[in-house]
């Protein structure tokens, strides 16, 4: 059944007081995809990361938490300008396979022991991280897009609530009005149905049978 | 049909302790009740085996047509608000209020409507958005409100929800639950042990002492005509000045003083010549005329009044309320009466073989 505009309007106000909650669970979703790459990362048999880059990774991936956390936490709370910093997060996500997963591919380096898997070739091992960094993407980018609706809608409530000078609680009043009239109106029904027929009614209906 | 009816209800605790004998109360539709007493009196318990809280030891609870003795408190669509506001500190204003909503799986539309018309009622619509532990004391009660009201049960029940706020609060309070009370017309049960809370909120008293009901009636009629020394005592502030005496013809005559009854008293008292009674007085219905010596010990303004405190006959302390503003010092000695037209006679108070009062002595005028 569709809404009437009162139904849309409480509809778009439950968001004053309700958080963005799925913006920030897909956010944090994608965070946990991004510790899970990050512990992979860490696998590498091959000692390529024993050099300076290691604290540099550290140092990019802790960064990269903090933003996402930070970035969840403002969505929840409707910032929209977080939206296009998750986006801009996940791209660098994607961006990333072809740093060190694809570095470790090209050579065979991804050979580490995983959850009791010891693999001898790259494949398997690449193809889990990627999976993790499209999958953290993914979310970021989910999250990002209905964090951007989500706080559009508010925006837009807001100025509606202003420019139409509307008061919820009037709106509230008036469909509990509503209501109240459709109930009488559904009883009333009831009872017109439930009105014992006349006589000459059943003659007819007899007459008709 | 009464909304709530209360018969023979009894609650006996496992060691036997007895907390409530025999309470038998309806409550009309829209009916706001106030269960009053000493601590330990049972009222709370008798709230507390409405809400479901407690079981019901004996006895019958119909609340709206439908039994409801031996019910879970779920199922009684009642709603309590408690002492200690009971509100979850993780949780927003908004959150807290529709907990109950979200809980019997209500649509979140519903429950936005039920919230926005209750914070309008509460005057809480601005703090939706913050923790409890951003309000004061008298908003966090109003959230505690608000979420009773939200479910819209047929009785609400609170239990001494302003005994944790200051008195400036609690007359604040005080008005906003009169009002509340005028626009929702609920049918409400409220315990307090504060006398002035009873006698401002109340369309009826239940006045409680030892597990008993001692009085029900109009705030007026508690005041006016306590049915027993124990109601006389305990409504009022200062409570009312008891004399032990006796009636001797047409006189009230005590260790202290004696004192001349009307026509209309020695009438009503004759029976009681030559029996022990006692005379209750009010402060407010002593005079300043009469033959009764007073020793004042202590003489308080509070500007609208004086209460002089004082002992009859260097014995026996009374407390007198005088309209006018007084000077009294401490030694000084005045003549005092009473309103003949105001004054109680009870009898004597039935006691165990301990002493211990059993039943209070009930009024006899």
């Amino acid at each position: 059944m569709e809404k009437t505009p009162n139904q849309k309007l409480i509809a778009d106000d439950i968001m004053r007081y309700k958080k963005n909650k799925w913006g920030q669970m897909l956010a944090l979703l994608g965070l946990v995809f991004n510790c899970l790459y990050f512990m992979l990362l860490y696998a590498y048999q091959d000692s390529y990361f024993t050099r300076i880059d290691i604290g540099l990774s550290i140092i990019l991936t802790l960064v990269l938490l903090l933003a996402i956390f930070l970035s969840s936490e403002s969505v929840k709370n409707y910032k929209k300008a977080y939206s296009y910093v998750l986006i801009v997060i996940a791209a660098f996500q994607i961006f990333r396979i072809f740093g060190y997963p694809l570095y470790g591919l090209q050579h065979n380096l991804l050979t580490a022991g995983y959850f009791g898997y010891y693999p001898t070739t790259s494949e398997v091992e690449f193809t889990i991280l990627l999976v993790y960094l499209v999958g953290s993407a993914a979310c970021l980018v989910g999250s990002a897009v209905i964090s951007f609706i989500q706080c559009t809608r508010l925006e837009l409530h807001m100025k509606k609530l202003a420019e139409e000078n509307i008061d919820i609680v009037q709106v509230v009043k008036e469909m509990d009005e509503e209501d109240a009239a459709r109930v009488q109106a559904a009883e009333e029904e009831d009872e017109v149905a439930e009105a014992p027929r006349s006589e000459a009614e059943e003659a007819k209906e007899e007459e008709v049978q | 049909m009464p909304e709530v009816n209360i018969q023979h209800l009894d609650k006996i605790y496992d060691g036997g302790v007895q907390a409530v004998y025999d309470f038998n109360l309806d409550i009309a539709d829209g009916e706001f009740i106030v269960l009053v007493g000493p601590s330990g009196c049972g009222k709370s318990t008798t709230l507390r085996m409405v809400a479901g809280l407690e079981d019901i030891s004996a006895g019958t609870l119909i609340i709206d047509g439908k039994d409801c003795t031996r019910l879970p408190p779920k199922n009684r669509d009642i709603a309590m608000v408690f002492q200690n506001y009971a509100l979850y500190g993780h949780m927003t204003i908004y959150e807290n209020m529709a907990f109950s909503l979200t809980l019997r799986k209500e649509s979140k539309e519903i429950i936005h409507r039920k919230v926005m018309a209750a914070a309008e009622i509460l005057d809480l619509k601005t703090q939706l958005n913050k923790k409890p532990r951003q309000l004061s004391g008298g908003q966090r009660q109003r959230v505690a409100m608000g979420r009773a009201i939200v479910r819209n049960p047929k009785v609400f029940l609170f239990d001494e929800p302003l005994s944790n706020l200051d008195a400036k609060l609690r007359g604040s309070m005080r008005r906003e639950l009169i009002l509340l009370h005028k626009k929702l017309n609920a049918t409400i049960m409220y315990v307090t042990h504060d006398q002035t809370e009873a006698l401002t909120l109340a369309d009826r008293i239940v006045c409680m002492s030892m597990g008993h009901i001692q009085q029900i009636g109009k705030p007026i009629e508690l005041y006016e005509k306590p049915a027993n020394t124990f109601v006389a005592t305990f409504i009022g502030l200062p409570p009312m000045n008891m004399f032990d005496g006796k009636i001797e013809g047409k006189k009230f005559v005590c260790d202290l003083f004696e004192y001349p009854l009307s026509a209309r008293q020695a009438e009503a008292l004759k029976e009681y010549d030559g029996k022990s009674v006692i005379l209750g007085v009010r402060p407010e219905n002593v005079t300043r005329t009469g033959k009764i010596k007073l020793n004042i010990t202590n003489n308080e303004n509070l500007g609208m009044n004086t209460l002089v405190h004082g002992k009859v006959a260097g014995v026996k302390s009374i407390v007198c309320k005088f309209a006018e503003w007084c000077n009294y010092k401490s030694g000084d000695e005045i003549d005092i009466g009473f309103d003949e037209e105001l004054m109680h006679f009870f009898d004597l108070p039935v006691t165990d073989e301990n002493g211990k009062i059993t039943e209070y002595g009930k009024a006899i005028m």
